[in-house]
């Protein structure tokens, strides 16, 4: 007999090392015969590339958060309180006056830039936490969704979220709950009592994706409040994922601060996790003729993708498919640049500043590099110090007769650019 | 689909398991609570009882616990069934497996004029509240007659949920309508509490269904050796019971046997009401486990004693010396030793002197069972009438026995047992019979004419269908079914 006590002992068990790398990545078969296939074997081959997933230290530390996550969550269902709590959720649906009593289990933010993989990450990690699927009690008679994943709305609609909410676990345990709220004409507080008690009964960990919607929305702050409010009244754990945009956004007062405290990730950097996404990647070849991956290659996929997985998966892909298709059958660094130059263009204005990340290789541009990585933990007042600086070497310049130009960059970094 | 019933807590009125799931199962109204669990959503939550629920909630409500282990544990079905007759207590225990209304006819409800709430012991909710979160219903509560909390010794509170079939139908938890703080008034006097704790336990044990004792004979029984009984157990002193059990209870502050007549009605089975049972029982100081196992001796007191009187005499006492050992009149003794009294004779030593000859009981059963046999035979294959029940005083109309001579003729009773059907399948019977006349008359069958025949209500034919199969083949039972 499944009870709700031993919910715990329910879940699968937490992976950990190489047991939950092999767990997390995927890999689809590959066979090196492929490339003696004709064009269009090879051309529908190629899109297993976007299948492949070589999980990251980003990836093993969502894994581990949203599992924590989950645990505390399911131990909130097994106490006193969540009783107390589901009769305070029904005055709420009957529109009394009522209070949370279970609090909130863990709420975090996972920012990051779009691209680097964290909405995958995440999927995969509850594909593992939810492995063993919905589970079914029979004290009481209930059934538990590991995970539940939804949008924010694009006008950060509260009643929308909360309908969205009810409408998924609808889907995953073939309730009413969405029809019922809709045939009831629920009021947002009527709502937001169905969604606490259906999430208290239900729901282990609510993932909402697309955050940053609330950034740019009057009703943003509302909608935080409303996730707070459940939060409060579900003792679930809320997940919110995002772009670095909605970082900003609960930075501005403590209590969102509090609610979002988590983990923010930007692109790679030219580090191990990198080449090894490289190297699984580069071996994925459907060209005729295979090419091994160089440093060289390397540097420059990093230098043109910013660092994000996908753009380095459009650039082999595409590299490949253009050089499959024009007949040149190798992937190089030819090929990549024409997939850079035609399929990434919109791409250029954001991966273009990524070339001063990497290594200096004359000195002026070391000591460049060291000026700037000094003048990156400056503060407002150093910039302020800048702009005085090039003033100052202007007036100099100008007084000595030299070039304006040398003396920037024995003092800045100067990049030229073509015109 | 219904995807959450929370467990039950023990001795938990099943409507207020009901309660509970409407609270916490995130319903924005009791009409779709309704929807999911009964088959009428408009039925008023019954309170005692169970509704006829969808299939789909009856599969939910019987995931764990079969729906009889639910009737007997959960309900109020041990306060109603539990002193009735046998033959109406299975009735209205088969009623509400099979989720039909008729058990409230069956079943001896009581009338009253004031109105009747759903009750809790304040302590016993302080003690929910603090073991499990909240509180619940209690059956034990729920005793009409019972004020006290038989674990607490304090007084039981109304709440303000009436029990009346006049009520909006809408299911109320106990969480929500008891307050957090209440007073709470301690019982002072001992018989209330000690009566209260007697019919708890009584009220809680298991219920044997096969108990065919009835109450009024059982307690009758339990006044032999007492001063409310003769010596011989025929006759009862029932004003001297009534002023002794009216000054014992007088304390008591609900008791609903006021009259004489009311203590008579239950030695002669037409009270059965459960409270009013366990206070005579108590009265007369009846053990719970006696009165929940109900027996009776397997020879009467009239016949113990008689009995007696004779192997005392026949060992050589004289009837004064009887008398006076046994407390009783000589013309008494001697009356009972001449064989004057009561149906009960003595057999006499020498059976060729005149006088009535006592049958001899046990071969006159044997002699007569074949004709019982043969006599059952014949009713049940008579196809020239409508079908009848196989009954004792039909059988023994048919082979010529006077009326109630086959109470001691067990063989033959047995025999006859054996072929009792129940009204349904009577029903079914008789409907079989019809069809198959008029097919043989070769008149048009349609349920009109069946009605015509059989002198039969449209609920019956309803209630009859399971049972068709038992009386003709499946071809017959379709064209049957499809026209009822």
């Amino acid at each position: 007999m499944n009870r709700l006590a031993d919910i715990e002992s329910m879940l699968p068990k937490m992976k950990s090392g190489d047991e939950l790398i092999k767990a997390l990545e995927i890999k689809p078969d590959y066979d090196e015969s492929i490339r003696e296939e004709n064009m269009a074997v090879r051309l529908m081959g190629l899109s297993d590339i976007y299948n492949v997933y070589v999980p990251s230290k980003m990836a093993k530390e969502i894994y581990y958060k949203l599992y924590l996550a989950l645990v505390y969550s399911m131990r909130k269902k097994t106490t006193r309180k969540a009783i107390l709590q589901q009769n305070e959720n029904y005055k709420a649906i009957m529109a009394q006056e009522y209070r949370g009593i279970i609090g909130g289990a863990d709420s975090l933010l996972i920012a990051g830039t779009s691209g680097i993989g964290k909405s995958t990450a995440i999927s995969r990690a509850i594909s593992l936490i939810s492995d063993k699927g919905v589970m079914e009690l029979d004290m009481p008679y209930s059934f538990i969704i590991p995970c539940i994943v939804v949008q924010c709305p694009f006008d950060s609609s509260v009643k929308n979220l909360l309908l969205e909410i009810l409408r998924k676990v609808d889907e995953q345990i073939g309730s009413n709950y969405y029809q019922n709220a809709i045939r009831a004409r629920a009021t947002t507080d009527m709502l937001l009592g169905m969604v606490s008690q259906v999430s208290l009964n239900h729901v282990g960990l609510l993932v909402i994706d697309e955050i940053q919607n609330v950034v740019n929305s009057k009703n943003g702050r509302g909608l935080i409040g409303m996730l707070t409010q459940l939060i409060n009244d579900s003792g679930i754990s809320i997940c919110m994922v995002g772009t670095p945009e909605s970082v900003m956004f609960f930075e501005s007062s403590d209590y969102l601060a509090r609610r979002s405290l988590g983990l923010q990730y930007q692109a790679m950097a030219y580090d191990e996790d990198f080449y090894n996404i490289c190297h699984v990647l580069y071996s994925y070849q459907y060209v005729k003729h295979y090419t091994e991956l160089t440093e060289a290659v390397k540097e420059w996929i990093y230098e043109h993708s910013a660092g994000i997985v996908s753009n380095i998966v459009v650039l082999l892909h595409d590299a490949q498919e253009i050089a499959i298709m024009d007949g040149t059958e190798t992937l190089e660094i030819s090929s990549l640049n024409k997939a850079y130059k035609n399929r990434m263009a919109l791409l250029h204005g954001y991966i273009a500043p990524s070339v001063e990340k990497r290594k200096a290789t004359t000195a002026v541009k070391k000591k460049a590099d060291r000026v700037y990585e000094t003048k990156e933990v400056q503060d407002a007042e150093g910039e302020t110090e800048q702009e005085n600086l090039i003033a100052l070497l202007v007036s100099q310049a100008k007084k000595n007769g030299t070039d304006i130009v040398k003396l920037l960059q024995e003092n800045l970094t100067v990049m030229e650019v073509s015109v | 689909m219904i995807t959450y019933f929370p467990e039950i807590y023990p001795d938990e009125l099943f409507y207020s398991r009901l309660a509970r799931c409407y609270v916490k199962a995130g319903y924005p109204a009791y009409i779709y609570m309704a929807e999911d669990f009964f088959q009428d959503k408009k039925v008023r939550p019954d309170i005692e009882f169970i509704n006829t629920f969808t299939s789909a909630a009856f599969q939910v409500v019987t995931r764990k616990m079969p729906i009889n282990e639910i009737i007997m544990k959960y309900t109020m079905f041990p306060y109603y069934g539990r002193f009735i007759s046998k033959e109406r207590r299975n009735k209205a225990y088969q009623a509400l497996i099979e989720m039909r209304g008729n058990y409230n006819n069956l079943l001896p409800k009581v009338k009253s004029c004031r109105e009747r709430f759903l009750r809790y012991c304040p302590l016993c909710v302080k003690a929910d509240r603090d073991k499990l979160g909240e509180t619940y219903w209690h059956r034990n509560h729920q005793i009409t007659g019972i004020n006290v909390c038989s674990i607490h010794r304090c007084y039981l509170k109304n709440s303000e949920v009436v029990i009346s079939a006049k009520a909006s139908p809408i299911l109320h938890h106990a969480e929500g309508m008891i307050p957090q703080k209440d007073n709470v008034e301690l019982v002072q006097n001992d018989i209330e509490y000690e009566l209260a704790k007697y019919v708890a336990a009584v009220f809680q044990s298991d219920l044997d269904m096969d108990s065919d004792v009835h109450i009024g004979e059982f307690l009758h029984s339990r006044m032999i050796g007492t001063k409310y009984l003769s010596a011989r157990g025929k006759k009862r002193y029932m004003e001297l019971l009534y002023r002794d059990f009216i000054s014992y209870y007088e304390k008591l502050s609900e008791n609903r046997i006021k009259e004489l007549w009311q203590l008579q009605k239950i030695f002669t089975n037409d009270r059965s009401n459960f409270v009013d049972v366990c206070l005579l029982a108590y009265f007369l100081k009846i053990p719970v486990d006696d009165l929940v196992n109900m027996e009776v001796p397997d020879m009467p007191q009239d016949e113990v004693f008689d009995t007696e009187i004779k192997r005392l005499h026949d060992n050589g006492l004289k009837y004064p010396e009887i008398a006076k050992k046994l407390g009783m009149s000589y013309d008494s003794v001697k009356a009972i030793g001449n064989g004057r009294y009561g149906k009960y004779q003595h057999k006499k030593e020498n059976p060729q002197k005149g006088g009535v000859r006592s049958r001899d009981w046990e071969q006159f059963d044997m002699d007569y069972l074949p004709f019982v046999k043969k006599a059952v035979q014949r009713i049940e294959n008579d196809k020239s009438s409508m079908p009848k029940k196989i009954t004792v005083i039909g059988i023994e109309r048919d082979v010529g026995l006077s009326e109630g001579s086959m109470k001691k003729m067990p063989k033959c009773r047995e025999e006859i047992r054996k072929h009792f059907i129940s009204q349904e399948q009577l029903w079914a019977k008789k409907v079989v019979w019809a069809v198959q006349k008029i097919l043989s008359e070769r008149q048009m069958l349609n349920w009109k004419h069946i009605r015509n025949l059989t002198n039969m209500r449209n609920e019956n034919f309803q209630a009859c269908k399971p049972y068709l199969e038992m009386y003709a083949d499946v071809d017959m039972v379709e064209r049957i079914k499809e026209l009822l």
